[in-house]
């Protein structure tokens, strides 16, 4: 039959380049590849902005500079140190949290009871299946955590504190707290079966 | 091996350093494969976390974006071996009074390691600053092309460009500089066809002095200014012109 063999011809042919590929080619400054990049992560690098900043001004220029700077240092991606992802939010998260410093430097002390707040921010946030289904895995995995190791992680990642002042703000030791970030990573690790 | 570099793994991969500490973690990384292993599978990790809240951003930043990366210079992928071309003028008969502070700095982070109060590890988080500070600066004077450019500065301060036209990058060094008032912060601008490129900011020391390396790549028909500018930096110069080095042709 001919419709079957068609398909599987298009299959053969279509190349879905990853976004690895894509960085590669951003990085010789190929305007496209950016563009297609773009499409693919900038909903991930404005949700993650925004849970983190919560404005959505800030967010939007925060989520701005991560994106030029995707454009502007790409060179710097290593493959061999992890997906392109990986990168793309690992710079997003700093800034975030880099902006989140500088801009509420006095801010509120209070120490907010982290997985309610953030259960809450789940659901006004799931926007498509997918991301409700990630939403989920990402959930179950945390509740793995024992409540002070998930305490901690939140705190740091979707507060924006340094271990520090989440030390300070629970009135736990500064070395217990590395280690609960540690030890809290570690099993969402092998919980989400992450590798770099 | 420290065993307390180790245990920050976890808070680094989360962004949870403090800027300072942050850099001295990263400058132990740069020696340590096994903290390098376990940083890339935990910031893995956390990005997973990230994931999980993707959110369509507003109509209008595509555009946006697209439109600044057209103005936007990107840095260069590492190059190979040194392709020097160019004459050296080289200046370091005048910077090894950086290297003597480096070395000290150094000595003083190794003895203070040991058992910590917080008022030395303040101490130690300065230094560690300063230090790390000042091997970006050696990078720059590290270029066989390096040179030095007088700036225009105001009576009673002295301002100076280091620049590497090769490696396309500079270093403000300046002494005698007003102190910021408190509510401002120096800004460093690369001027490129007509625009002006938000760079690094910065205060001087309590002795005028500051040595700033900039972030954007830096040519030779590019050039250099400060202005004082609102805490937190601006996207463009509001504050006037307070050292100027200007393009060479």
């Amino acid at each position: 039959m001919e419709l079957p063999d068609r398909h599987l011809h298009a299959l053969h042919t279509v190349q879905v380049r990853t976004s690895e590929d894509l960085l590669g080619l951003v990085a010789r400054g190929d305007r496209e590849a950016f563009a297609e990049l773009y499409d693919r992560v900038s909903a991930q690098v404005y949700g993650l902005v925004r849970r983190v900043l919560r404005d959505p001004a800030q967010s939007e220029e925060v989520t701005q500079e991560v994106l030029v700077g995707v454009w502007q240092t790409a060179a710097r991606f290593d493959p061999d140190r992890g997906s392109a992802t990986t990168w793309i939010l690992t710079m997003a998260h700093r800034r975030a949290v880099d902006r989140i410093r500088r801009e509420q430097a006095g801010r509120d002390r209070e120490v907010r009871v982290a997985s309610r707040e953030h259960e809450r921010a789940y659901d006004e946030v799931a926007e498509t299946v997918e991301t409700r289904m990630e939403q989920q895995q990402v959930r179950r995995a945390l509740g793995q955590l024992t409540d002070l190791q998930r305490e901690a992680v939140e705190m740091a990642y979707y507060g924006g504190y340094t271990y520090r002042e989440v030390a300070e703000l629970l009135d736990t030791p500064l070395g217990t707290v590395k280690t609960r970030l540690r030890d809290g990573l570690i099993r969402l690790r092998d919980t989400i079966g992450v590798t770099a | 091996m420290n065993p307390d570099m180790h245990a920050l793994v976890g808070a680094y991969a989360v962004n949870a350093l403090p800027d300072d500490e942050r850099t001295f973690f990263e400058r132990h990384l740069e020696s340590c494969e096994a903290c390098r292993r376990e940083v890339d599978e935990l910031a893995a990790t956390a990005a997973a976390l990230g994931t999980a809240a993707a959110e369509a951003p507003p109509e209008g930043l595509r555009a946006r974006v697209l439109a600044e990366i057209d103005v936007t210079r990107q840095i260069p992928p590492p190059l190979p071996a040194p392709q020097r071309a160019t004459a050296a003028r080289t200046r370091f008969e005048r910077f090894p009074v950086l290297r003597m502070a480096a070395a000290a700095a150094v000595l003083v982070v190794v003895a203070g390691f040991g058992a910590l109060t917080a008022r030395l590890m303040d101490r130690i988080d300065t230094l560690e600053t300063e230090l790390a500070l000042t091997q970006r600066i050696t990078a720059v004077l590290a270029e066989p092309d390096m040179r030095t450019l007088a700036i225009d500065a105001p009576a009673g301060t002295t301002a100076r460009l280091l620049h590497s036209p090769a490696g396309q990058r500079a270093a403000l060094v300046v002494d005698g500089l007003a102190a910021a008032p408190q509510d401002r912060v120096y800004q460093l601008w690369v001027l490129r066809d007509g625009a002006a490129l938000p760079d690094r900011t910065f205060r001087p020391g309590q002795d005028g002095r500051a040595l700033v390396v900039l972030e954007h790549s830096v040519t030779e028909g590019d050039g250099v200014a400060a202005t004082l500018e609102p805490a937190g930096g601006s996207e463009q110069p509001t504050g006037e012109i307070l050292l100027h080095a200007p393009a060479h042709a």
